[in-house]
């Protein structure tokens, strides 16, 4: 085939696509808002909860407690429970959330899954009862391997038993690469997937590049969401971290950080757009500077957002799901105003 | 850009043997691995409690101080305890009350102790310390262990899964029973009081503040240490470091970080068994916490604890510089300059495929330093700084190393350590500055590299110390390797390790030469030691050249030539085993139906075959010789002999039974282990290559009218055809396979033969054919 020839074909099918792409974005069905809380202490002041009504938000992630394997016992243990204050009530619907570390799975036997699971059941059941926390849906957070996919998907059927039961729902967290390779991870047996639209890329300390959300890597693996069989809601980013960098070499990172966290001339001076240079060895914010490391902030802006929201409305099917953010957080929110939400949590832009 | 110095070509390929020396010290019963180091901390002399800090030179690893905590503070409490009892007490006694007695077993002592001729178990009635005089000090000491046993499971409790009985009736576990852990706690406040030493007072105090703390009560736990601070402190025991850290756990919890860091500061320099736990907790958050930790330093050796801490944490030559300036004389400075010396040994030295050392992560601000101590000779070791100035100085490639050297050694007073390693730097500077064009080239380290090259150290730490010695020595052989590869004298260049891969070229032929030589030079000499192949086995390299060519008359010919076979060959010298021969690999003449690598006996060998016996190379070049001249001399049976040449032709593949043949020459067979079907492969000619096979199978199939030969011929050739499709498998292609023309040949033409059914049996991919067609 000639190349011109070529050319003309591959010109033909971008314009094709746009069509198909443009002519399918069907009108949005209202989401249900919801947010990831994701903090041990769960406490929601009146000032927060009315933050949380005026966007509508009806819905709380709230991380439970991790599973994990311990060193120490030699066991799989829960760890990092989640106390709540003595306010709480039950304005919003509550989801309880489990993360289950691959070492936990890696370490119990298959023939001990069963075991495991009565335990985390019984734990989740004990939090929400001692905390009179009603709940519809629990979910499963796990980033599983080939190695661990039996032993997790073993797990979710035991929940999804229990839960179906109990006429509640089980869900589970995707990542997006388990959307693009679904063949070869395989699809957890749950009712519903959390689609996480966020972490995409590699933490590395290449200026301008966001490892949280960017539109190049989000596009590599956006195509698959539509054919993936579980019914999708979509988590989207609404925090931003500070990439510790010494010598080229990425040694850590700052949670939760923002660009005036390094607005101290003394300390740091501007390397270029969100990069920071340190002038002298000194701790900040648990980390230990040396003179010359760098920072890389990335963040996750109302626009960036609305992109991501927009992409991912794009490729979804239209139907009705949880668009959640995570994580309720002031420190980012305060850049977000109600509109911004509601094109964000509408998938639109 | 990344520079390298020091020799060593991406593509060096050490020696096998200093490979498997260096294996096997790192091997050694030490336990560490292998260190890309130089520099062996022992040369400090340090004190013992810090051996811990020096197993890994990895930046990441704050020194590997976890140890056994839990049995050095049992054995460091029965000590106390044994000292409470004037050592009149035995130990095994106060184990078994402390560690196993259970309550009742306590309350039937303490009623001993009251009353004579309590009637006790025989386990008991021999208990040491129903001897011991002083009843009162007895009593205290029971009473106490009543106590600390009631409090132990909401110390030791871990927070596991709620039992299902827990949630059906809601209640608590111990882990989160605070009502429990506060009376137990108002108790042991009243026995503060009624304790009649601050001995066992203390220790009640530490009970009670680890209720608090497990109950989750910080503030009362903060309180109720500084109210017993005094009597806390009084005793420089392990309960005291235990108090602190229970404290440092609750400031942790109140937010208050600088104290926290400080406590830790303190426990990790004064408590062995609770270094670890320390150092993990120590996490100043912000410069002010830091700032704040210091200032709560009551004098400059405290100050030097938190730098050193800070040392081990984050940054050893900050550390350094300010424990200088506080003492100089600190001899935490010395394992501090070990640690800085170690990382950053670790971030400049590889050991991948050799000893590389890159200068482009030197910290030249450690070198200033370091020359500066020296130059003062203010600190504690002088001769430690010297020594170190000597090895950054040589390792930043400046020339005037050996002046620090020497005066390491004379302020050492020849400490025989540092005589060793002062003699390693001078050793790789020496061969470093050495010109590879001087005739004598050599000379004046022939000596020094047979000293580095024995494993004897005068210390005989051969697991430890010598394998320092063993990483200098590597990189001195390679060092020598690049010189003479940059020179163009390829051939010594290979002898001392670098091999660039199948050796077709003249090079084996001039390392023959060498051997070959009556007055060989002392460099030519150790040369070939290093290289420890014998003349056998370069010639069998040279013939597998030959062989993988199919120039199987010229490889017997160079056999014969060079009068290596015979009665005096490498096949029964036990220097060459490995080398020469390859008894563990089957009859390559003989076929199976699998493909089988050193299958030898276990497969069954087909009737009319020759005998499953193993062949050298050189026999298979023998016989593939006479199977040509039988087909001259004996056509009638052609069809056999092409069929024997074909399995021949086949076995010497990647895929055949036989494929050892190639796997000595060079190191190559690194490659062919790990990547059968990479990209990476082969400059061995014909080693994937079943062509020749083929055609071979091809010949006899169609000039036998045996049927069963036929369809033994037209598998095997099938097995060459499938090889073929793995190795071009086309892009995207999904399934198991594309069958050829013989597979279908085999169902249609020979379906009714005895081979076919084995074939059947034993051959999946055949029976996928059938199954799917």
């Amino acid at each position: 085939m000639s190349m011109s020839r070529r050319k003309y074909l591959n010109g033909c099918l971008f314009i094709v696509t746009l069509i198909i792409a443009v002519s399918c974005r069907h009108p949005r069905i209202n989401a249900d808002k919801a947010f990831y809380y994701w903090r041990s202490n769960f406490s929601l002041s009146e000032k927060d909860k009315s933050y949380l009504q005026n966007v509508a938000v009806s819905k709380l992630y709230l991380h439970f407690f991790d599973v994990s394997w311990n060193d120490e016992y030699n066991k799989v243990l829960p760890v990092d429970e989640i106390k709540f204050d003595s306010t709480f009530t039950n304005t919003f619907q509550y989801v309880p959330v489990v993360f289950i570390a691959n070492k936990a799975l890696d370490k119990t036997p298959l023939d001990s899954i069963d075991e495991l699971s009565r335990h985390i059941l019984n734990e989740v059941s004990h939090i929400a009862g001692a905390n009179n926390v009603n709940f519809k849906e629990l979910q499963f957070d796990c980033d599983w391997t080939d190695g661990t996919r039996r032993k997790y998907f073993d797990l979710l059927t035991y929940f999804h038993k229990e839960m179906n039961q109990a006429g509640k729902l089980l869900s589970a967290t995707i990542r997006l690469h388990q959307i693009k390779y679904a063949e070869k991870t395989g699809v957890p047996p749950v009712d519903r997937g959390m689609l996480m639209f966020y972490n995409m890329g590699k933490i590395n300390s290449v200026p301008g590049y966001n490892s949280i959300y960017n539109t190049r890597d989000a596009n590599n693996y956006a195509s698959h969401i539509a054919s993936y069989p579980l019914p999708l809601d979509i988590a989207l980013p609404v925090f931003g971290w500070a990439i510790c960098v010494r010598e080229g070499k990425v040694t850590g990172i700052i949670e939760k950080a923002v660009d005036k966290d390094f607005s101290d001339t003394s300390m740091f001076s501007s390397g270029g757009t969100d990069i920071f240079v340190s002038h002298k060895a000194f701790f900040f914010h648990g980390k230990y500077f040396m003179k010359n490391d760098t920072v890389k902030l990335e963040q996750v802006t109302p626009d960036l957002c609305k992109s991501a929201a927009e992409n991912a409305g794009r490729y979804l099917k239209d139907e009705r799901r949880t668009v959640t953010l995570f994580d309720y957080d002031s420190i980012y929110l305060t850049n977000y105003d109600k509109k911004d939400l509601e094109k964000i949590f509408s998938l639109s832009n | 850009m990344k520079k390298k110095i020091k020799t060593c070509a991406p593509y060096l390929l050490l020696s096998i043997i200093i490979v498997a020396a260096l294996i096997g010290l790192a091997c050694g019963d030490m336990g560490p691995d292998y260190v890309a180091s130089f520099v062996s901390s022992d040369v400090a002399h340090l004190n013992g409690n810090f051996d811990s800090f020096f197993i890994s030179s990895d930046p990441q690893d704050h020194g590997g101080i976890g140890f056994d905590v839990l049995s050095n503070f049992n054995n460091i409490n029965t000590g106390e305890w044994a000292g409470y009892f004037d050592g009149k007490v035995k130990n095994e006694d106060l184990d078994y009350i402390i560690y196993k007695a259970r309550l009742g077993e306590i309350d039937s002592l303490i009623f001993a102790v009251k009353k004579s001729g309590y009637p006790l178990d025989t386990s008991l009635r021999n208990c040491s310390i129903l001897k011991y005089k002083d009843t009162k000090k007895v009593s205290d000491f029971l009473f106490y262990m009543g106590y600390a046993k009631r409090c132990e499971p909401f110390a030791t409790q871990i927070s596991g899964w709620y039992d299902e009985d827990e949630v059906k009736a809601r209640k608590d576990s111990i882990r989160s029973d605070t009502k429990r852990m506060l009376t137990l706690a108002d108790k042991g406040q009243k026995q503060v009081t009624n304790a009649g030493s601050d001995f066992i007072k203390q220790r009640y105090v530490f009970q009670v503040l680890r209720l608090y703390f497990m109950s989750g009560d910080s503030d009362k736990c903060i309180n109720y240490y500084h109210q017993n601070e005094k009597l806390i402190q009084s005793i420089g025991n392990s309960i005291r470091f235990r108090c602190m850290g229970y404290l440092a756990g609750a400031d942790l919890k109140v937010g208050n970080i600088a104290e926290a860091d400080y406590l830790y500061s303190q426990i990790f320099a004064g408590c062995v068994p609770m270094r670890d736990a320390a150092y993990t907790s120590f996490h100043p958050q912000e410069d002010s916490d830091w700032n704040q930790s210091l200032a709560l330093a009551k004098n400059d050796s405290e100050k030097i604890n938190l730098w050193f801490l800070l040392g081990v944490y984050a940054d050893p030559l900050g550390s350094m510089q300010e424990i200088y300036k506080i003492n100089p004389k600190s001899e935490l400075l010395g394992l501090m300059l070990m640690r800085g010396i170690n990382q950053l040994e670790g971030q400049s030295i590889d050991t991948y495929g050799g000893v590389h050392i890159s200068t482009d992560r030197m910290n030249n601000n450690l070198l200033d330093f370091v020359i500066t101590v020296a130059a003062k000779e203010n600190s504690e070791k002088p001769y430690l700084w010297n020594l170190c100035a000597g090895y950054l100085e040589w390792i930043n490639g400046k020339t005037d190393y050996d002046k620090y050297l020497d005066k390491a050694k004379v302020e050492s007073a020849g400490d025989s350590l540092v005589m060793e390693e002062a003699r390693y730097i001078s050793i790789m500077g020496k061969v470093q500055a050495a010109d590879v064009k001087d005739k004598n080239f050599g000379n004046n380290f022939l000596d020094d590299l047979a000293w580095l090259g024995s494993k004897h150290t005068v210390e005989k730490k051969e697991d430890f110390w010598g394998y320092r010695k063993g990483t200098a020595f590597a990189w001195v052989i390679e060092c020598i390797a690049q010189k003479y590869h940059e020179s163009g004298n390829r051939a010594m260049a290979y002898c001392f390790g670098l091999q660039t891969g199948f050796a077709h070229s003249g090079v084996l032929d001039t390392i023959v030469q060498i051997i070959n030589k009556q007055n060989k030079t002392p460099m030519e000499v150790y040369a070939l030691k290093i290289l420890a192949k014998s003349k056998y086995d370069i010639v069998t390299m040279q013939a597998e050249g030959l062989v993988y060519d199919y120039k199987f008359k010229e490889a017997v010919a160079l056999y014969q030539r060079e009068h290596v076979v015979g009665s005096d060959s490498a096949e029964t010298s036990e220097d060459n085993d490995g080398y020469g021969h390859w008894n563990d690999v089957s009859n390559p003449f003989v076929s199976q139906i699998n493909d089988c690598f050193e299958c030898g006996d276990s497969v069954p060998v087909d009737v009319n075959e020759p005998k499953d016996e193993s062949l050298n190379l050189y026999q298979f070049a023998q016989g593939m010789l006479a199977y040509q001249d039988s087909l001259k001399t004996d056509p009638k049976n052609a069809a056999t002999y092409y069929y024997r040449m074909a399995n021949g032709y086949y076995n010497m593949t990647y895929f055949g039974s036989c494929r050892g043949y190639f796997s000595d020459i060079g190191d190559q067979y690194v490659h062919v282990w790990f990547g059968p079907y990479s990209e990476q492969d082969y400059s061995i000619p014909n080693v994937l290559d079943c062509k020749m096979a083929e055609d071979y199978y091809v010949k006899a199939m169609n000039l036998t009218k045996n049927a069963e030969l036929k369809a033994k011929c037209c598998f095997r050739a099938a097995k060459c055809e499938h090889n073929y499709f793995y190795l071009n498998i086309p892009k995207d292609f999904k399934g198991d396979f594309i069958a050829g023309k013989y597979f279908a040949m085999l169902k249609t033409d020979y379906s009714k033969t005895q081979y076919y059914k084995e074939i059947i049996k034993e051959c999946g991919y055949f029976r996928t054919y059938l199954g799917n067609k």
